[in-house]
Order: structure tokens, then sequence, then C-alpha cells
């Protein structure tokens, strides 16, 4: 049984909790120790709530008894660090934020935990989810299962890694510019950036609120769905939340997608130079769509060489904004110094990391007197022309499809020495979070020396359903999430 | 736009230092005065774009913002609000002398 448990879905470890072959307390002690053993090889989490796991395992044991059982009752999930939940630790692996314990929790994690999960910890992320490779944590860097010298992506890079060492069948992220996509890429797994607005960003410690937005990692898509269901609605904490139903995204999987239009932007495909296994590994995945009935048809979003410059300059601004309120005073680390304005300088000095400083520094430029018309004014009319842009797709396509990352899994170091090659390397994710639309990576295939490609599927907003309804047509076809990294 | 990024020279880095309230390391400056003038040298390229008449696009999706009813809701008590402040006395947050 012990064997057992480990990568294993949503969907599987229901049905063993279900049988009654394991309850939820033995399957909890079971994943701790195996994350206490063996994550030091990943840095995949930064913090194990013990107790409080084992207490809520116990509480889907009795509801087990009583025959009380919803969808994720007694299942193990990890989230992300900015997730706060009352009582433990939340830092968005900052400095800044060490010792911070959140008085409520926020409502992705209590619907989660309403359908009965196991929070069994906090995974590691880039410092405010700012990076692509968890290099920038205050912790340590999270290492990629399928090949230890690379990233498990970023910014939810320890959650990418912890459902791929197969500790968990699902983490929560959140995605601003790619970074629920990206690692979920990296690590060979499904993920889901919903329209923004879909999911409630109550208690999720904000990065850039009019991009940030919460979703899932798993194994498949069809536990992708689940968790749709689950964290999606509307929810009066959050005032950029949508009244929009709910749909239940697994009964949408079966969907025929015969006669579905997917759209092949030109501007990705012939403009941007991007790794020849990852374009082999696509031409693929259209090929495969077009057996199964889908027309493959070519579009344009005019403005896309824009978006990187757009996203940039207003991600950073908003940045600048939210991150005010980290001044020494209110919150954790406080640096001794004898005035006010020293104290608040060096309390943010020496708390927060190099990129946060640099993204700060930009983003408080572009807003400055003199510069804002120039800089932040300018992307967000730009934004709109991008979003115009997209609405206009919609019109001759159902979903536009395209890789995930331009390169392979980086080795760790390869971004960090110059910021702006990290920020174009964001080409592929950013446009969702730019313009508001949903989008879905999922596995398809592996390059030559076994490491995992994504493809990205996005659609018009609140059109998650046929997004995953693609996706998981597309599995069936090919199974890459059987894979599993050897050790 | 064009020539703006060459004013992000040592003074203006020193400008937004106290803008930001963020003392910088100096190897941070140094860093910080060849990385953001490139950066803000790539961001150029938005100045390609004819923007006359577009209206900006701050949120991508709500056309207004749902206002919540105006009926009082239970906030967090004085303690737990200052739960995490480093120093504080008689329920309120202590600071250093601001003059």
């Amino acid at each position: 049984m012990k064997q057992n448990v480990f990568y294993n879905s949503i969907k599987d470890l229901r049905e063993t909790l279900v049988s009654g072959k394991l309850s939820s307390e033995e399957l909890t002690k079971l994943v701790l120790d195996r994350v206490k053993k063996e994550d030091g090889k990943y840095n995949s989490f930064v913090r194990l709530h013990e107790e409080y796991a084992l207490n809520s395992a116990k509480d889907a044991d009795r509801k087990i008894k009583k025959g009380e059982f919803k969808a994720l009752t007694g299942v193990p999930v990890s989230v992300k660090d900015n997730f706060l939940i009352k009582g433990l630790e939340s830092t968005c692996c900052s400095n800044v934020l060490k010792g911070y314990i959140p008085q409520y929790t926020s409502t992705v994690v209590k619907k989660l935990e309403d359908e009965g999960a196991v929070i069994i910890g906090k995974t590691n992320m880039d410092e405010f989810a700012m990076g692509g490779t968890t290099e920038t944590s205050c912790y340590s860097t999270s290492l990629n299962p399928w090949n230890l010298e690379r990233s498990p992506g970023g910014s939810s890079g320890g959650s990418s890694a912890s459902v791929c060492a197969g500790f968990v069948p699902a983490s929560i992220g959140t995605d601003t510019g790619g970074s629920i996509r990206q690692p979920a890429s990296f690590c060979g797994l499904v993920g889901v950036k919903p329209t923004y607005g879909r999911v409630s960003r109550y208690g999720v410690i904000a990065y850039a609120s009019s991009f940030d937005q919460v979703g899932p990692i798993v194994r498949n898509v069809r536990d992708a769905a689940t968790l749709m269901s689950i964290i999606s609605g509307r929810d009066e904490n959050d005032s950029t939340s949508v009244s929009q139903s709910v749909p239940d995204f697994e009964a949408a999987l079966d969907g025929d997608i015969k006669g579905v239009t997917i759209g092949l932007p030109r501007e990705f495909f012939s403009n941007i130079d991007f790794d020849s296994e990852i374009q082999a590994a696509i031409d693929e995945v259209i090929k495969i769509y077009k057996k199964l009935g889908a027309k493959i048809k070519e579009v344009s979003i005019p403005h896309l060489p824009y978006a990187v410059a757009s996203y940039y300059i207003m991600a950073t601004s908003e940045a600048s904004s939210n991150l005010a309120r980290y001044d020494g005073i209110r919150y954790g680390f406080r640096s001794g110094e004898d005035s006010y304005i020293k104290t608040c300088s060096s309390s943010r000095g020496e708390g927060f990391g190099t990129e946060v400083k640099r993204r700060i520094f930009l983003g408080s430029f572009a807003l400055s007197s003199g510069y804002y018309d120039a800089y932040y004014k300018k992307a967000a009319q730009v934004r709109r022309l991008v979003k115009e842009d997209c609405e206009n797709v919609f019109k001759q396509c159902d979903v536009m499809l395209w890789p995930v990352t331009p390169m392979l899994p980086v080795k760790l170091g390869e971004l960090m020495s110059d910021p702006l090659k990290m920020y174009l390397a964001d080409v592929f994710t950013l446009t969702a979070n730019l313009v508001g639309i949903p989008a879905v990576s999922f596995p398809c295939g592996f390059s030559k020396s076994k490491l995992p490609i994504g493809v990205q599927l996005c659609g018009n907003y609140f059109d998650e359903k046929k997004l995953l309804n693609l996706a998981y047509k597309y599995e069936e076809m090919t199974e890459w999430y059987k894979e599993k990294p050897l050790f | 736009m064009e020539d703006r990024q060459d004013l992000v020279d040592a003074k203006t880095l020193d400008y937004l230092e106290d803008l930001v309230r963020i003392k910088l390391t100096e190897k941070e400056k140094k860093f910080f005065s060849t990385q953001i003038p490139e950066i803000l040298n790539y961001m150029k390229i938005l100045s390609e774009v004819n923007t006359d008449g577009v209206r900006p696009l701050y949120n991508s999706t709500s056309s207004k913002l749902i206002e919540a009813g105006d009926v009082p809701k239970k906030g967090l008590s004085n303690d737990e609000a200052l739960h995490g402040v480093a120093d504080k006395k008689d329920g309120l947050f202590k600071i250093s002398k601001i003059l």
C-alpha cells in the first residue's frame, strides 16, 4: 500500500480512502514521513503543518466513517506560501514576512478545506511571486525532480516540484504572468490560470492585483477540473471576483471537440525563436487535434510584440504600490533605526531581495511624476489594444494554442544574471494575464534529454470548460501524465 | 519616451531610493544603474504603437467594481490586527520619532 499512495491522482486517492484500505490519518503520516525523508533533494516545501494536517486528517476519517464524503475528503494538498491560513506562518518566501502569522484564512484554502482537503504544508516560491525559477526565494531553491540541475519553474516552483515528486496529487498556486503554467510545464504537469475574477484572491498576498489569479497544479486534466469546480465562484470579500455561474468542469471533459477551431497566432509561431524540440512537440499536438476533428486556423494578435513591455510596466507599477505596506511597522521584520523614515528604508532595504527591489524601482519610476503618461498610461493603452486583438481572434476561433515557454526547463542560474532575459522568457504566458483570459498548460512530450515539454491553450473569457475539454481529449490520446521521474 | 531612460542616472536612483523608501546596498546600486536603464530602454518599444484616443485598460475583465452593501461586518480585533507588529504599546503601533 505504502508504495501505491504516491504519484496518485486525486481520483485514485479518493477511491483508496473510500474503500477503507487506508485512513486519511495513515495517508497523511505516509506523506509527511516521505516529505521529511526525501524533500531535501527538491526543496519543494518551506513548511510542513504536521499537527494541523493530522487534525484535518482525523476529522476527515470521522466524516468518512459517517459516510460523509466530499470531493477532497482526506486528500493531501500543498499550497504556495502566499496563501494565508489563520495561525500558520505565511511569508511569501520573503524575509520581510518571516514570522508573520495570519489572522484569517484565504477563501480558496477555506473552500478546499470545506471539501475535506488536508493541507500538508506550504510550498516554496519566488519572493512575492517575482521570478520564474524559485531562485529569488529567501529560503533555498527548489529543484526539478526530472533533473536536479534544472529548475522546476516559478514562481510556483515548490508547488510543481511537490506534485512532480509524487508527495501530493495537487498543489494550489498563483499565476501573475505564467507562475502556474510555466512550473507545471517544466515538471510535466497540468496547470490552470483561470479567467481574471473567476477565483477569489481574498487572503492571497498580492503581487500585481489586476493580474494575479489562483489555480491548480495537478497530474492530470480530470483533477484540474475537480479543483476548478471547487475554487471558482464569486466571493464578497474580493470585489474583483465575478458573479459568473460555475459549471461542472468535470462533466464537461467528455464533450465532443469535432469542429472546434484552434487558432495559431502567427506572431508566436513566425516571429519568436523557440527550442526546436518544443516546436516538434507542438507540431505533434496540432496533428493529434486534427485527428480528433478540430480545425486549425492561423490567426493574428498584431500588438503581441508589445505585450511584454506593457505587462512589465503595469505589473511592476502595481507591485510597487502593493508592497508599500511592508514598512517595517505593521508586519514582521523591523530594522532598528532612530527615525521613522530610516526604520522604513532600512527594514525594506534589508527585508526585500534584489529582484523585488528591482521591480519596485521600475514600477515606481513608471508611476512617478513626469513619467506616468509615457510609461504607465501608455502601457495601459497598449493593454487595451492587445485585449481588443484577442477579442477579434475569438470571433474567428474557439481557442488559441501555443507553447508554454520558449525553452526547456532552465538550468539553475541561467536567467538570474540578466533580468531582461528573465522577463522576456515570459512571452508565451503573460498575454493571458494581460488580457485576463483563461489558459491551461499540459504536458505534450519530452526532449531527448528527458525534460518535460508543455503546450498551452488559451480560451475566451470564462470558457475554461472548453479548454479543459480539449486538454482532456488530448490527454486521453497521449497519456504523458503516466510518466514519472526516475530516482 | 525616447531619451527619458537616460535620466535614470545616479541622481535619479537616489531620488527613487527616497521615493520608495528602500535603502540599496552599494552592489545593488551598481547593478541597478545599468539594469534599470537597459530594461526601460526595452520598454521604448511601446512608443511604436499609436495609442491616440485609446482608453487605458487597468482591469482586464471588470468594467466596474462590484460594491459591497453598506452593512457593518465584524473585522479583526485590536489584538489580532497588531499580532505581527514588532513594537506596540497600549493597543497602538509604536514607531521611532517622525521629526
